[in-house]
């Protein structure tokens, strides 16, 4: 028994607006640089995975055999990267870029974060986070103070809940609300001034700046992450951007 | 530095468009189209060296996103959100008079409507069979189902898709839907 004809066929019975709502949703591409911008997120995702060690891989195939790791709600990155992080190299989970390793999951002393140099500090964003602070490459002392460590990792769910703060406020940016994407990016620069996820917070704030139109604070924010982090996944999204301008 | 391996990007850039696609027939609402987006890639990511190419790659990608789009589907929040946009496009989205450069949108607005309102089984095999246009053999090994269950999926399918067109068609002209 053959396949019956399909509805687009020319030779169907299919009227004409059945045919109209078809061929509609036959061709629902991507936007013009969604797939920069996936990637750019997808690329730290994929370095936590890929600084698993194989036993903790191990783990994760028969945790997501029992349907509790790849299908989760969220970013399957929470599960991954903070789940199977743990005792590998956890401080290195975010994809390093070109700037010293920041400790992934360890939590910032106060000690880490006042040995930062924001040297820029004086110009805080308005209204969105002060990305100037964060910015900034960290003095030699920090960088060594917040070197990956070989130590088992002590916070495990850290990374996960960094994940989940940031997809929420990218969640509340896309669809409009710019008041509870600031409270989230806020949030998430408090407890992780100096997380795994760092440069995506960052270029979330930039994102809200520019939502905001406060466009000529955005490509200041972002001129500033092209120099602190010249390599990084998102740079060709910020260039893309300050091109458009 | 770690980087990810030049042919997963290759893999990525090939095969990008097609999983917002189908991501986006199988029901995912466009605002939430990235995330579940990296979700398919990271699993195809960790998979990928298992992938063994009995079955297309394409195929394979499209079972991932089935995965991903079925459990975002579940999620409340995606129920509370669907319920309002069909609610919002119901005895209001007319087919033939819209402006033309807001005509595709609202028809695609309209047919994600009506695809939403399908069960999920119903849905999946319409997606594969009219618009990936996969033969009714290949869905089944897909889906792991008889040949008869996508028949009869399909019809089911079908029916609901053709009786909502002629529902949303006989309403008439009515306010723009976005």
């Amino acid at each position: 028994m053959s396949d019956p004809v399909r509805l687009l066929s020319g030779v169907s019975d299919a009227n004409d607006a059945e045919r109209a709502l078809l061929s509609s949703i036959r061709s629902v591409d991507p936007p013009q640089g969604a797939r920069d911008e996936a990637w750019a997120m997808l690329a730290g995702q994929m370095a936590a995975i890929s600084l698993v060690g194989a036993s903790t891989a191990a783990g994760a195939e028969a945790l997501g055999a029992k349907g509790g790791l790849a299908w989760g709600s969220k970013a399957l990155l929470l599960k991954l990267g903070a789940l199977f992080v743990v005792g590998s190299a956890g401080a290195g989970a975010y994809w390093v870029h070109s700037q010293p390793a920041q400790h992934a999951v360890a939590a910032p002393t106060v000690s880490s974060r006042a040995a930062l140099s924001p040297t820029t500090v004086a110009a805080p964003l308005a209204s969105a986070e002060p990305v100037t602070e964060s910015v900034l490459e960290p003095s030699p002392k920090a960088a060594a103070a917040l070197a990956p460590s070989r130590e088992p990792v002590k916070r495990p769910d850290a990374l996960a809940e960094e994940s989940s703060l940031l997809a929420d406020a990218r969640a509340a940016l896309r669809r409009g609300d710019t008041n509870t994407a600031e409270v989230g990016l806020r949030r998430l620069r408090t407890r992780f001034p100096t997380g795994a996820l760092r440069q995506e917070r960052q270029v979330l704030s930039i994102e809200l700046l520019n939502a905001r139109g406060e466009i000529l604070q955005a490509q200041a924010e972002a001129r500033r992450f092209l120099a602190a982090y010249p390599t990084s996944p998102h740079g060709e999204k910020l260039r893309r951007f300050l091109g458009e301008r | 530095m770690n980087l990810p391996p030049a042919e997963f990007r290759a893999f990525y850039e090939s095969h990008f468009d097609f999983v917002w696609r189908s991501l986006r027939r199988l029901g995912a609402r466009e605002a939430d189209t990235m995330d579940l987006a990296q979700k398919v890639f990271l699993a195809a990511f960790r998979k990928l060296p298992e992938f063994e190419g009995r079955a297309r790659t394409t195929t394979w990608l499209f079972a991932i996103c089935h995965r991903v789009v079925s459990d975002y589907r579940r999620s409340a929040a995606f129920r509370r959100e669907v319920a309002t946009d069909v609610d919002e496009l119901n005895g209001r989205v007319e087919l033939n008079h819209a402006e033309a450069s807001g005509e595709s949108r609202q028809s695609m607005r309209l047919a994600e409507a009506i695809l939403s309102k399908l069960p999920e089984p119903q849905r999946v095999v319409f997606v594969l069979f009219e618009l990936e246009e996969m033969s009714g053999q290949d869905i089944a090994a897909l889906l792991d189902v008889p040949i008869g269950t996508v028949r009869s999926r399909l019809r089911l399918a079908r029916e609901c898709f053709r009786r909502e067109v002629k529902r949303l068609s006989a309403a008439g002209p009515a306010k723009e839907a976005v």
